[in-house]
Formats: structure tokens, sequence, C-alpha cells
């Protein structure tokens, strides 16, 4: 019945040739497939700080606004006990060109059903003058693991990266789950070293610890367990993780979560969860709230709470960082075919400090406010306009987003767009407003092999009533390669065009 | 007419095309009613098989020379009529007589005529002659699908037989049942008659299965019979229902509901939404030669998924991965949950450089579920000259929009530290805020349980408090 390529054509990943070379050939190579998903990522970009600098106490004067003054019109600051003054001229333009490389790999079919092999890595270079976030390493291994999998049964060894309303732990370890698919149960255990948040190193690499902080000496176990219950009407999911200081045999971080979903209707849907920081015996992160969804309105409105979370072996739990509460709505409508309108709203407010200060007054609640309009009556056109405006605690913004998208061909897709934002600088004295507009193009050669290009121009005014105003602008270019392979049967396809004309919940129109 | 006479002329009579085709376009037999008396006396053939079936255009000459009658530019066929009956002249004269005895008196009208007409009135074969003579009762194309066979052969024993006329030929009454295509014609395709009209290719056309049915493999090989019209194909009702998109992996892995979806799906059709393979799509025929392509799937966004799912799917997953992982990769998680500094704007608005301290400071989501934020911020703040490079008060007042910020801080550290220790280490809070040899300002607020974090970890509090931890009042 098979009629898989041979397992060497398309230039098939060295994994796949070592296993056949290795005794796997014959009846196992015909049985393999095999997926690979390659990309190549660049862009240029370019960022502007500060740079301290200082003059003698006695070359400053005061200003219009009666604050000290330098010769060259920076506002300054000039500590007591110092002789010296203060002040931030703008930095040096710093220019860089992060390049990255990843592939993520499943292999399959190796002679017992259920065993699987999946590999996720990535290759970041910094082709400019000035390191870029998230690029170093150069050499990122997300995931490697072997997985075996039946109806009841799944059991994975290596490393992995678990996901679940605790956020991601990434471990190199074991993880199992077993299901009873009748009633719906599903009970996950996972134990391994664990690396560092977010990141693909352990929290004992310099390379999470760019200031030089304290951090364990040794990597962490994490440990954790989750059950779960779903019917057709409501899923359920209790979750436990905790991670141990292994140097210490201290307690980092307990915490336990819940989460469900409730489908009491067709189109309805009730989301609610909440986590309990079991170490601090305090409670975290929670949600709640209703949807509603069919072909020509979609609703929610729900609550949530935001608390952040700290690991023990620091001291920032102990600083008691406090939680917002907030409301939230978001709603969509498409009274003509072909036409959308969405808007979403969020008002929060923060939990008592309980740190008066009367010299300084700091917002305790903000709100979140965006509308915007989608036109696709016209076939291959895509208009897309939204305004958003965050209204905040020490930090505010508002702006348009305005998109044309141009699909003459399910295989391409050109973009122009437009974008503006003024947004005062939390607690720094200094308004920034920024405009940008591009062009992108995807281009799908063949449903395994796309690539796409982009170019930005931004120009961004900082606005002061000193020498430290400035403006500055810079054109940005992105480039980036798509290239699946597979076995026959494998070849995996990206979302349909339709789903893609969709309003989008993520980049500009989001 | 002798009485082997009227067989050779039954027997004659039933070669449809041929005759038909001569009385059509050439001959015209009722004009010469009056001159011959008997079918043999130019089909010889039709009676003794060493004969030809027609006569030779020296032979219509005699009387058509020009003299007695104008001349005529007439000759036989070059070969015979293309078709699929179960027939020869001589072969049907043999079962004739074999059935009915040497006394048989069909005759070529019997079938060439129809009933009462007048000598030599021959047009096509009449049908209905031909199936009441074989017991069949109802109309051609109402006639049983089993009877076809009796009197045609299967399509693929007519080779001569040209698209063009196989594509005119009209379906059967039984074809046009509301559910024949979408799965009645499987209960009628035991036995050969569907071999009439059809042959593997056309089965193969809709039957992704179609290398493992046996009543298809037993059919032969013929691209012709794609010539026919194939019906329009719908969803079945039961794919419509409500639940189908969530019960429909366990009938795909509960046999024999497992044989019924290969019918129509390929694992390719499982590919347009399960990026990772699920095991049970090995259940499933892979797409290749011999196959249908498939029922063509279209991967539709779940009505859960709104226009906030970015900012709300969070919950959803947590809920129950395992949904997610019908439709997603760990991959496409780690698109945006994981940064790829190389990669522009993803979950993230473009150039989110710009927009990215407003979002950050009003935490509206976790940045450190995707980014560590040691190591994601800090990297470009230190390179930014926005991370401090001294003691606190010391230099210059960075956020000079709020005077006096340090001495009047707490609030807002308090609502934002996630985004103060982007820039801030310990070392610079600890400046002020220990129990030694600082200024010993209390940094504990509402929720700080001593006792308990002591108990969980008491690391931390030696930080500050060295070796003589304070337990709570």
């Amino acid at each position: 019945m098979s009629t898989r390529r041979p397992l060497l054509c398309s230039g098939a990943p060295l994994l796949l040739a070592a296993l056949v070379s290795a005794g796997a050939a014959g009846p196992l190579a015909a049985q393999v497939g095999y997926r690979a998903t390659v990309d190549l990522d660049m862009q240029t970009v370019a960022f502007r700080g500060w740079t301290l600098d200082s003059v003698p106490a006695a070359q400053v004067s005061p200003g219009p606004t009666g604050g000290p003054l330098t010769s060259s019109g920076y506002a300054a600051t000039c500590p007591s006990v110092s002789t010296f003054c203060f002040f931030y001229r703008p930095g040096d333009r710093q220019t860089t060109a992060p390049v990255g490389g990843s592939v993520a790999l499943t292999v399959w079919g190796l002679g017992v059903p259920g065993l699987s092999l999946h590999g996720n890595a990535r290759m970041l270079l910094n082709a400019g003058n000035v390191d870029w976030a998230g690029t170093d390493p150069t050499f990122q291994f997300w995931e490697g693991y072997a997985e075996y999998e039946r109806s009841a049964l799944d059991f994975r060894v290596g490393r992995q990266i678990f996901r679940s309303r605790l956020g991601s732990a990434g471990f190199d370890g074991v993880q199992g789950t077993l299901r009873a698919r009748g009633p719906g149960l599903a009970a996950t255990g996972y134990f391994g070293f664990g690396l560092a948040q977010s990141a693909s190193v352990p929290i004992t690499s310099d390379v999470v610890n760019p200031l030089g902080e304290f951090r364990p000496p040794e990597r962490n176990w994490i440990m954790g367990a989750v059950g779960a219950w779903s019917t057709a009407a409501s899923d359920l999911r209790v979750e436990w993780q905790r991670e141990v200081d292994r140097a210490s045999a201290k307690l980092a971080s307990e915490r336990l979560a819940g989460s469900g979903t409730l489908r009491p209707a067709r189109n309805w849907a009730l989301t609610a969860g909440a986590e309990y920081n079991l170490a601090e015996g305090v409670w975290g992160s929670a949600d709640a709230s209703l949807h509603y969804t069919d072909d020509v309105v979609g609703a929610s409105f729900g609550y949530r709470r935001y608390r952040p979370f700290f690991d023990l072996w620091s001291i920032w739990a102990a600083f008691s960082p406090v939680a917002y509460n907030a409301v939230l709505g978001s709603a969509s409508i498409t009274p003509v075919a072909g036409v959308q309108l969405r808007g979403r709203a969020e008002y929060y407010k923060y939990e008592a400090a309980d740190a008066p200060s009367p010299l300084v007054s700091v917002e305790n609640d903000g709100s979140r406010w965006s509308a915007g309009i989608r036109v696709t009556r016209l076939r291959g056109w895509a208009f897309d306009l939204g305004y958003d405006l965050d209204k905040g605690v020490g930090a505010r913004g508002d702006g348009w987003d305005a998109s044309v998208r141009w699909t003459p061909t399910p295989r391409m897709a050109l973009q122009a767009f437009g974008s503006t934002l003024d947004r005062p600088l939390e607690l720094r004295f200094d308004d920034a407003r920024v405009r940008w507009v591009g062009l992108d193009l995807d281009f799908r050669v063949r449903p395994d092999f796309s690539f796409g290009l982009g170019g930005l121009y931004v120009h961004e005014d900082r606005q002061r009533p000193d020498a430290a105003a400035f403006d500055w602008n810079q054109a940005r270019i992105t480039a980036r390669v798509r290239y699946v392979i597979g076995s026959r049967g494998a070849d995996r396809l990206g979302l349909p065009r339709a789903v893609e004309r969709m309003p989008s919940v993520t980049g500009s129109g989001r | 007419m002798t009485r082997p006479g009227w067989l050779v002329a039954a027997a004659l009579a039933v070669a449809v095309p041929v005759v038909a085709r001569v009385a059509d376009k050439g001959f015209d037999h009722p004009q010469h009613a009056k001159v011959f008396v008997s079918c043999s006396t130019c089909h010889r053939g039709a009676a003794e098989p060493s004969a030809a079936l027609y006569p030779r255009p020296a032979d219509c000459a005699a009387c058509h020379d020009g003299t007695v009658e104008k001349r005529v530019d007439w000759a036989p066929p070059a070969k015979p009529h293309a078709s699929n009956l179960r027939f020869t002249h001589q072969s049907h004269a043999d079962a004739v007589r074999k059935r009915d005895g040497s006394d048989s008196t069909l005759a070529c009208a019997s079938c060439h005529a129809e009933k009462g007409a007048p000598w030599m009135t021959v047009r096509r074969a009449v049908v209905d002659n031909c199936l009441a003579c074989h017991g069949v009762t109802a109309a051609h194309l109402e006639a049983p699908d089993t009877a076809c066979a009796t009197c045609h052969v299967p399509l693929w024993k007519a080779p001569d037989i040209a698209e063009a006329r196989i594509a005119s030929w009209k379906a059967p009454a039984s074809h046009q049942a509301p559910d024949f295509a979408a799965g009645g014609h499987g209960k009628l395709a035991e036995g050969q008659s569907c071999a009439t009209c059809h042959a593997r290719d056309y089965c193969a056309t809709c039957h992704v299965d179609a290398p493992e049915q046996r009543t298809i493999q037993a059919l032969q090989a013929d691209h012709r019979a794609l010539a026919i019209k194939l019906p329009e194909l719908e969803e079945p009702a039961s794919h419509r229902e409500a639940g189908f998109l969530k019960q429909h992996g366990r009938m795909v892995g509960a046999k024999p509901e497992a044989g019924r979806c290969a019918v129509c799906h390929t694992q390719e059709s499982c590919a347009a939404c399960h990026l990772a393979p699920p095991e049970r799509l090995r259940l499933l025929p892979v797409a290749g030669p011999g196959r249908g392509a498939g029922a063509k799937i279209e991967r539709r966004r779940p009505a859960s998924h709104g226009i906030d799912f970015s900012d709300a799917h969070g919950a959803l997953a947590s809920a129950r991965s395992a949904t997610c992982a019908g439709c997603h990769t760990q991959e496409q998680c780690l698109e945006c949950h994981r940064p790829n500094a190389a990669a522009q704007a993803g979950y993230h608005p473009r150039d989110f450089l710009a927009r990215h301290p407003v979002a950050a400071y009003s935490q509206e989501v976790s940045c450190g579920n995707c980014h560590n934020t040691s190591q994601f911020c800090q990297t470009c703040h230190r390179q930014a000259g926005i991370v401090p490079t001294a003691v606190l008060g010391a230099k210059a007042n960075f956020h000079d929009a709020k005077g006096s910020f340090l001495l009047g801080h707490g609030q807002a550290a308090r609502q934002s530290l996630e985004t103060c220790v982007t820039c801030h280490t310990e070392r610079d809070c600890l400046t002020c805020h220990a129990a030694q040899g600082s200024r010993r300002f209390n940094p504990h607020g509402p929720g700080f349980d001593p006792t308990r974090l002591a108990g969980k970890n008491s690391q931390m509090c030696s930080v500050c408090h060295g070796a003589t931890i304070p337990t709570a009042p």
C-alpha cells in the first residue's frame, strides 16, 4: 500500500542518513517518515539609547524652569554628594543584523509503532556591531527527545519543553502520560534537570546573566504532575510544579494551578483558571471569561488577574510585587460579508501596594482600548485599519495601524503598511513619536518552499525641552526562507490562504 | 424463406449497429422492399460465417448501372462497427437453435423491426424485443443492473468504442438514486454488470482505497472509463453534525469505521489539519498511483479561535493541551513562545522595538512566558545605556519624569517589579533595602509571609538578614 519515497531522496537530514546506514536500512527505511522544517531569517535593525555624561557642577546654570542646565543645553542632575552634575546625551546609533536558522525535525516509522524522534535547534549570528537580544548562545538546542506514543501511553525522554498554565518549563529528563480515553482521563508526570526560564541553556550559564547577578551554582531539579479530565462539554486540568535548588536543597518554586473550559451550548465557552504559589502562600494570576462565537459575531467578556512570579533563589519575591485585576471584553462582528469590525477594551487596577509616597504620585490603574475594521470585499485585497490606546501606569501609548494586503495568486501576497505611535516613556521626561511605513512580500514558490522580503522605514522623534531631544530614522530589511522537506505523506502545508486572510490576531493587525 | 434462412435473418437482425448504420446512412431498406424477399440475399454472412455480411458494390451495380438505375457510391464498412454486445450472428443463431430446436422461427425482423412493421422497415435492434426474449420485463435502462451482462460484454472487451460514444451513454435508473454515488452503488457493485460501462480507472478516481477493494481490483483497467462524467460528491451528513470534529478521531480508530474513512480519505486528508501525524493516521492509505486523490479538507479555524485568541488561548491550551495538539505542533508554539531574534514580528506587532516599553511596563502579558527577561532585556538595555552603572542616586536621575523618584518609587516598583528588573539588579535595591550594612529600608509589603518563605528557602532571607533571620511577630 505504501508508496513512500526512498528515505534519502530530497536531501534527507543527516540524522536519517545515520539511522539508515546504521543498519536500519531495508524494511525500516521503507517505513520511515520524517518531516523537517528549515527556517532562515535575517533582519537589519538599529536602536539608539543614552550615554551618561557629566560636567563640573560649576559649569551648570539655572534653566528656564529653575533646574540645572549645562552650557550645551542638557538638563542635568547635581547630586549633593558630588562636585559633578550628570546628564544623559543621545547615545550612539547601534546597528546589528541578526541572522537565524532553525531546524525542526520529526522522524517516525522507526520499526516500533508509536516511536518517534523530535528535534528543534536554532543557530543565531550577529552581523552587526552590537549584540542583539536572544542571539546568545549562537547554537541553541531547544528540544531533542524520543517519544513513544500509544493510545493510552505517551512517554518522552530527552530535552523537552513542557507547556502549561504555569508557563514553559524546559528540562532534560522524562515525561510520561497515561490516558483512559473512555472516561477522558489523563495523568502526566515529568522530572528532570531544569533549564533557565524561557531559555535553551541552564540557569548556570552566563548567557542568562549579562549583569552578573547571583545565580544558583547548579541546575534546578524540576518535577511536576498534571491531571486532566475531558468530556464533550468540559475540560478540567490541575497542575503542580516544583523546582528545587540542588546546591542548597531548598525550594526554588512550588505552584499549583487549576483551569477548565465549559461548553454549555453550541458557540458558547466558559474558561477559567487560577494559580496558587505554594511557596509564598499567595494567589498568582487568574482569569475567567465567557466566549461566544458564530459566523457573524464573536464576543468575550471576562476578568483576569496578573501577578508576576519570581523564583525563590532571587530576592524579588520578598519585595512583594502586587497584582492587578482587570475586566475586559472584546467583540467582532461581520455585518456584511467581507467587512469585519472589531473592538477590545480592558480596565485594570493594581491592588494596594502599601508604599505611599508624598513625593511621587504613580497611577494605580489603566486601560487598554483597540478598535479596527477589516475589509475583504474585493477579491484578493484586504484592507485593515486599527487604533490602539493604552492609558497606563507609568507608560501609555496611542497609535494607528493601517495595511493593505494584495494576494493576486494563492501563492503570493504583497502588503503595504503604515503605523503611528505616540508614547510618553515610562517614568522618564521624554515623549517619543514614531512613524513607520513598509512593504512586505510573501511568496510560496511551492507548498514546501516559501520566502519573504520586507522593508521598513522608521522615523522617531524624541521630544524634550532640552538638548537631549533628537530625531533619527532607520531603514530595516527583513528576509526569510522556509523549506519543508519530508517523506511522502509527511509534507505539511502551512495554513490555507483562506485562513491566513482571516483577521489576524497577531502581527500588525493585532 | 427456409428455416435456416429465418435463423440467419434473425441473427442478422440483432446486429444492431451494423445494419442500422447502413440503413441510416446508406441503404434505404423500405425503398427496396419490393426488390428483395430475403435479408440473406445481401447479408449472407449473417447465416454463413464464411460469407461476407455485406454485399459487394458490384452486386448493387447489377441494377444501379447508370442505365437501369442511377449509379450509387457505396462500399461496405472496412471493419465491423464497434460494439459491446455479447453477440455474433452465428453464435446467437446457434444459441437459439439449441434452445428452441431446429424448427425455431426466429427471424431478422424479430429484432430489427417493430412488431407488425411492413417488410424491410428495419431499424436498429429493438432493445425491448431483446429484453423480452431474454426474460427481462423492464425497459432497457430500468432493467436490474445485474441484467446488463446478459447482452453486454465488459467495456475492456470492446476496445474499439470511442470515448465520445462512451461519454454519451445514459446512466441506468438505479444510478439516479440520491445515495447512489455516496454509498449505494457499493451494494450493487458485486458482479460483472458494472464492468459494462466502468473500469477500474473510474472507481479509483474517487476510491482512495481502490487498491485494497477486491471488487474494484476485479475490474480491468481502461482509461476510456473516465469519459463518463463523475458524480458530484458531498460530505456525508455525519460530517456536518455538531460533534463530528471532536469525535472523528475515535471513528477513525474504531474498525470498521476506519475502512469507511479510507474510502475517501488519505493520510494527506488528515495532514491538512493534523500537523503532527497521529498514530491512527496510519490506518489510512497514502495518496499515490492507482487510488483517488482523496477528499480535499479545508483547515478551518475553530469557533473558539476568536479575534483575541492570541491573548486568550493560554487558558484553553492549559485546560486541554491535547486538543491543541490535534492541529498544532510544538514547533508552532515555539514560533511565538521563544525568542527568535532574527525573525520579524510574529506574535508581536511590527516594530515592537518601538512599542515594547508600553506593553512591558503595563504588563499586558508576561514577557517571561517567552523571553528570559534577564538575558533578553538586559542584552539591549545594557548597550543602550539605561542600566545603572553606579550606586543609585550618586549620578543622574534617569526617571526624570517624576521628581525625587528615587525617594518615592515604592509603589511603582511593587506594581511593575518585573519591568524594573530588566535594568536593575539585586545590588541596586540592596543599596537601601537590606537589614545589614545599608539604609535598612524594609522592602516587604502586602502578602509577605516571612515564616513561610524562610521555611521554603532561607537563603533568600540571608541575603539581607545574614544568619539572623527574624520570624514573624
